[in-house]
């Protein structure tokens, strides 16, 4: 009785709604709020002549009342029956507290003085009350699949679900944006403060919704009401693309966006509720496994990209914190395409000396060499030649230093540590940890010319971030190491060693990140910062000492990551500020 | 005052740190467990070096460290 009062309330709830935000966008775009003298009452809708815009802003508080009656019935029936599910009892309680907050917040910002920032909070919170209601409503209506999805079945419905979540995600910034345009003065509006104008969120918008739509069709083509509605989404989104050539009809596209926001929403949740359809070949796409991968693909996987990427983000942030100032564009690009180079070089040369201990782990059984698309000899020459590159790259529009330093890096990953320490010695790790502490070198030198105390804490830093950083990532393939042969100190000494000396480097790559505020090279945004990450990666190290068990090994190294990146970001931005 | 106050903290937390690390190394070189087949064993004088470089240089910059100081 309960649920049936629910399922029926809530989308009327939200159907309210939506037409607040509608009326709201006419409002909006023609002024109709000052015809208004009073909140919440209109009294001139009764002593005034009636005009177009008096009704037009009367209506509109009328429907916010009924919207937050709605609202707040739902919630109330939502509190009392806990029986509901979490997430929707959530949802349903948090509509009315969006609907609240909304009206306190636009009070506040007018008795601050704050009315353009209002503009863009009054809309924001109106769809997310409107999101709330409509994702409750949805759960309520549609039962959950019962279904256990297969390894595959699963990775796509999960990639299709995530393409639709930043659909709606697009539409809503598109809707937001939009309402700068309705706005009675847009260049004054706070939607200019979002990422994107109004085309180009719904640019973002289309792009996505296209991207589900092609998922839709790769994978669930038989689900004719799936296909239907990520196709009219995609619609929908194209006939915008008019409108917004017409500067009149401002006011209706916000009402129009917030309209496909709910579409969006809905088809998110049919995505993940529906059940897949009974036809074998439901997901039609052809193994990805199956499929060899190109030349190219194969070329640029020698050169590790994902792990470049970490690379060059410490590479970029030290070019920012010099003392030398900011750097032009073009010298940050040629660094960048010269650490690239090498990098990948050193890469491509590490994967040719180590197919033989690639072949005997999962995780690296499948690159080129060791799988045998690649020779070794081929990839030894390409590695090479990027490295030749490289040098000649950084030589030429950076400085001879940062093509020094560079080179030795290579050296040493390629060499130093693939030929002779990783074989030989449980230190590999430690030792070769130099090696991916080059690149902030790279960019320090690349600006300034010369090093000083504060490149070589970088190094430091990165040095020590390495043996807990690659140790998690051994001690969860210890196998596939002793199988490779490859003296890793999980294998050789135990986990329980490990374990220990993990937390003993992350304390002192924390202690170590402290001191570039000490030397002037760093303020004290910076030295919050690290102590802030600082002490999440202690929690973690700590975990991985006192349990020890999967979860926390996995939560250190991918946290390990994350950290080294925000500690450099947040070099730049203590820099810059 | 400061300044100075964060240096020798982190360098009291270095030497206690190098002095663990150390002394681990120094547990693995006198009774190193035998590796599982196929593994290598690691050279137990040529890893405790290793262990004492790295300390070495780090102390190193510990000393650049302290001259950079305001």
């Amino acid at each position: 009785m309960f649920n049936s009062n629910i399922a029926r309330i809530a989308p009327v709830g939200a159907l309210f709604t939506l037409l607040v935000v509608v009326s709201g966008g006419l409002v909006s775009a023609s002024g109709s709020g000052a015809a208004c003298s009073g909140w919440p009452l209109c009294s001139e809708a009764f002593t005034a002549t009636a005009t177009p815009q008096i009704w037009l802003a009367g209506s509109h508080r009328v429907l916010v009342l009924l919207a937050m009656l709605f609202a707040a019935v739902a919630a109330t029936l939502a509190l009392l029956r806990p029986a509901l599910g979490r997430t929707t009892r959530v949802l349903l309680m948090l509509a009315p507290i969006f609907g609240l907050l909304q009206l306190g917040i636009d009070g506040l910002m007018a008795r601050l003085g704050f009315a353009i920032a209002a503009d863009l909070s009054h809309l924001a919170l109106a769809l997310l009350m409107l999101g709330c209601q409509t994702l409750a409503a949805l759960r309520l209506i549609l039962p959950v699949a019962n279904e256990r999805l297969g390894g595959r079945a699963l990775r796509e419905t999960r990639r299709l679900t995530t393409l639709a979540w930043w659909t709606a995600g697009a539409v809503a910034v598109l809707t937001l944006a939009l309402s700068s345009r309705a706005a009675l003065v847009p260049s004054v509006s706070a939607a200019t403060l979002l990422p994107a104008n109004g085309s180009g969120a719904l640019a973002m918008a289309s792009l996505f919704a296209t991207g589900t739509l092609w998922q839709t069709w790769r994978t669930r083509r038989n689900d004719r009401l799936l296909l239907a509605g990520a196709s009219l989404i995609v619609l929908l989104l194209v006939s915008l693309a008019p409108l917004y050539l017409l500067p009149n009809a401002a006011g209706a596209m916000v009402g129009l966006a917030a309209s496909l926001w709910v579409a969006t929403l809905a088809l998110a949740v049919v995505i993940q509720r529906r059940p897949l359809p009974a036809h074998p070949n439901a997901i039609v796409a052809p193994v990805a496994a199956e499929r060899t991968p190109s030349l190219l693909i194969d070329y640029l996987s020698l050169t590790k990209p994902k792990v470049i990427s970490l690379l060059l983000v410490t590479t970029a942030s030290a070019m920012y914190i010099t003392e030398a100032g900011m750097p032009s564009l073009w010298l940050v690009f040629w660094t960048m395409v010269g650490g690239y180079l090498a990098a990948g070089g050193a890469g491509a040369i590490n994967c040719a000396f180590d197919s033989d201990i690639d072949i005997n782990m999962g995780r690296t059984s499948r690159r080129p060499v060791p799988s045998g698309r690649i020779s070794r000899r081929s990839a030894l020459r390409f590695g090479l030649a990027l490295s030749a590159l490289s040098v000649v790259v950084l030589l030429a529009f950076t400085t001879p230093l940062a093509a020094l330093c560079s080179t030795l890096g290579i050296g040493y990953y390629a060499w130093l540590y693939t030929r002779w320490l990783k074989r030989s010695t449980w230190q590999n790790i430690i030792v070769g940890g130099g090696a991916g502490a080059i690149p902030p070198l790279v960019g320090w030198t690349a600006v300034t010319g010369t090093l000083s105390v504060a490149p070589l804490l970088l190094f430091a830093i990165v040095f020590y971030w390495t043996p807990p950083h690659f140790w998690a990532l051994a001690l969860v393939k210890q196998k596939d190491y002793t199988r490779a042969g490859v003296p890793m100190l999980p294998v050789v000494a135990g986990e329980a060693e490990t374990r220990w000396q993990m937390l003993v480097y992350s304390i002192l790559m924390v202690a170590l990140s402290l001191l570039l505020t000490p030397i002037g090279a760093m303020g004290w945004l910076y030295f919050a910062a690290a102590v802030g990450f600082g002490v999440i990666f202690l929690s973690y190290a700590w975990a991985v000492w006192r349990r020890g068990d999967h979860a926390s090994i996995w939560g250190l190294y991918k946290y390990s990551l994350l950290y080294l990146a925000l500690l450099f970001v947040a070099m730049v931005v203590d820099r810059l500020t | 005052m400061l300044h100075h106050s964060i240096f020798w903290l982190v360098a009291l937390i270095f030497v206690c740190g190098q002095a663990l690390l150390i002394h681990a190394a120094w547990r693995l070189r006198r009774a190193p467990a035998p590796p599982p087949p196929g593994v290598p064993q690691s050279p137990a004088n040529t890893d405790f070096a290793w262990t004492l470089a790295t300390a070495a240089l780090t102390a190193l910059l510990f000393y650049g460290v302290y001259l950079a100081l305001p």
